[in-house]
């Protein structure tokens, strides 16, 4: 726990919040304090679906301290040191494997992937902030996937001059969505996976 | 000499740019103080942030991160060994040297928890055991 | 065994090599085990336990000890999502088959290779 963002006021005087409110009048003092504390630490997350709770949803907790840093001075900090995506070092060292290829490189006929490919495959790779699973396919594809808790899956294939996209609701194949890009295709995925995680 | 800082578990480590538009910064969104699935047996995807600091970042350096069962010998999570490029742009505003170093976000995606209990991710620095962080996993229901 | 026909109770297998690197995802294995650029290639178990199956991959792959795992999918499964075993076999190889998008067409669509992906499982040997 972080004792920095937590004061404990006086549960008496200011219990407002729901969860605080029903702890205090269930259980003693000591353990309403404790329990207390505990829920406010996961109020972000709504405790049936274990969503995280949009802002305007969220009441917050009378004993939280909260320490608002104004958005620009906040990035303005963080120049100071760079911020490494350890996903999105990953998969560009693994392209920069597969571009040294050679025809037949899985043994099975795989073919050695063109410049273009690469390249591509690299663009969209740095403009993801959320990094996919990426595979190399025997075809001079690229296969880059994400999935869920629930099971639901989004999946591209990238290859030159095409993009397939497959999105799976919750494992369920019969609902399975396809679709095929050929024009700005690092926004069209970016913009699918925003919308996948919800961020959209 | 290379020690660890700001280590957070958390749902999702949000990348921002900073307004400049140079080097960017990463928000821990929803910070966790235990991984939670609904089941036990089940799978849970969640992300870590970490800092390394008193290091070169202008040569090239590994990090290898391991998520296990504490006490087990089975890796539930291991990124092998990635090497980081050197860093040659980094804006230097004069910090010492003890304090720069590099922010590091990493997503552990459908990890599968069979049991409950005491989990731990070990981050390997160039090879050497920089920090082990343990956290509690325990199911919903 | 019959070469001129795959039985649905068939188990197919695949060869993951070393040298071909992700063909898994947080430890599953991926729909890129099974695009390539005309039809996959498998061994049909043809009657052969498990353990002689991977045997065979294993001294197959013995020059550059390149056997990593394999992957296995019964011809049943195969059939269920319209994909195509095709019972080809080779001069070194009576168990070689393929599996093919449909009767027609030997390249896998994208879709089935995820199928097949989701449905396959990694040999525990």
């Amino acid at each position: 726990m972080n004792s920095n963002l937590v004061t404990v006021s006086n549960l008496a005087e200011s219990a407002t919040n729901n969860i605080e409110k029903k702890s205090y009048n269930n259980i003693g003092v000591a353990g309403s304090i404790t329990f207390a504390l505990f829920a406010g630490m996961t109020i972000l997350k709504c405790p049936t679906t274990g969503e995280i709770v949009p802002k305007n949803d969220y009441s917050k907790p009378s004993y939280i301290q909260y320490i608002d840093l104004e958005e620009k001075k906040g990035l303005f900090s963080v120049e100071n040191n760079k911020i490494i995506d350890l996903m999105k070092v990953d998969n560009l060292n693994k392209i920069k494997k597969m571009a040294r290829f050679e025809n037949d490189w899985n043994g099975t006929g795989g073919s050695a992937f063109s410049e273009g490919a690469i390249n591509l495959f690299i663009e969209i790779i740095e403009m993801l902030d959320k990094q996919p699973g990426i595979a190399p396919t025997g075809r001079n594809s690229l296969l880059m996937q994400y999935e869920l808790d629930n099971k639901s899956l989004l999946a591209f294939e990238v290859s030159e001059n095409k993009t397939e996209k497959v999105y799976v609701p919750e494992g369920d194949y019969s609902m399975a969505q396809m679709e095929l890009f050929t024009e700005n295709v690092g926004f069209r995925i970016k913009e699918s996976v925003e919308n996948f995680y919800g961020f959209k | 000499m290379a020690r660890m800082s700001n280590f957070i578990y958390c749902i999702n480590a949000e990348k921002v740019s900073a307004n400049n538009g140079q080097f960017g910064g990463v928000n821990a969104i929803g910070v966790l103080s235990a991984l939670t699935p609904e089941f036990v047996p089940g799978t849970f995807s969640f992300s870590i942030i970490f800092s390394i600091l008193d290091i070169d970042i202008s040569g090239n350096n590994t990090i290898q991160v391991v998520f296990l069962e504490q006490g087990e010998e089975k890796v539930l999570v291991d990124s092998g060994i990635i090497t980081i490029p050197p860093i040659t742009d980094a804006i230097d505003i004069g910090l010492p040297d003890e304090y720069k170093g590099v922010d590091m976000s990493m997503d552990l995606r459908n990890v599968i928890f069979e049991t409950e209990g005491l989990y731990n991710t070990k981050v390997y620095f160039n090879g050497n055991l920089l920090a082990e962080n343990p956290i509690y996993v325990k199911g919903k229901r | 065994m019959d070469l001129n026909n795959i039985t649905d109770s068939e188990i197919l297998y695949r060869v993951v090599k070393k040298s071909d690197p992700d063909g898994f995802i947080d430890g599953k294995p991926t729909a890129a085990l099974f695009m390539d650029k005309s039809g996959v290639s498998v061994d049909r178990d043809g009657g052969r336990t498990e353990e002689d199956i991977i045997e065979n991959f294993k001294w197959r792959f013995r020059k550059k000890e390149d056997y990593k795992t394999a992957v296995k999918i019964s011809a049943g499964e195969c059939r269920n999502i319209e994909t195509f075993p095709n019972p080809i076999g080779n001069k070194k190889n009576q168990y070689h088959a393929e599996i093919w998008d449909s009767e027609d067409k030997q390249a896998i669509s994208f879709f089935k290779a995820i199928r097949l992906a989701q449905l396959c499982k990694e040999v525990q040997i």
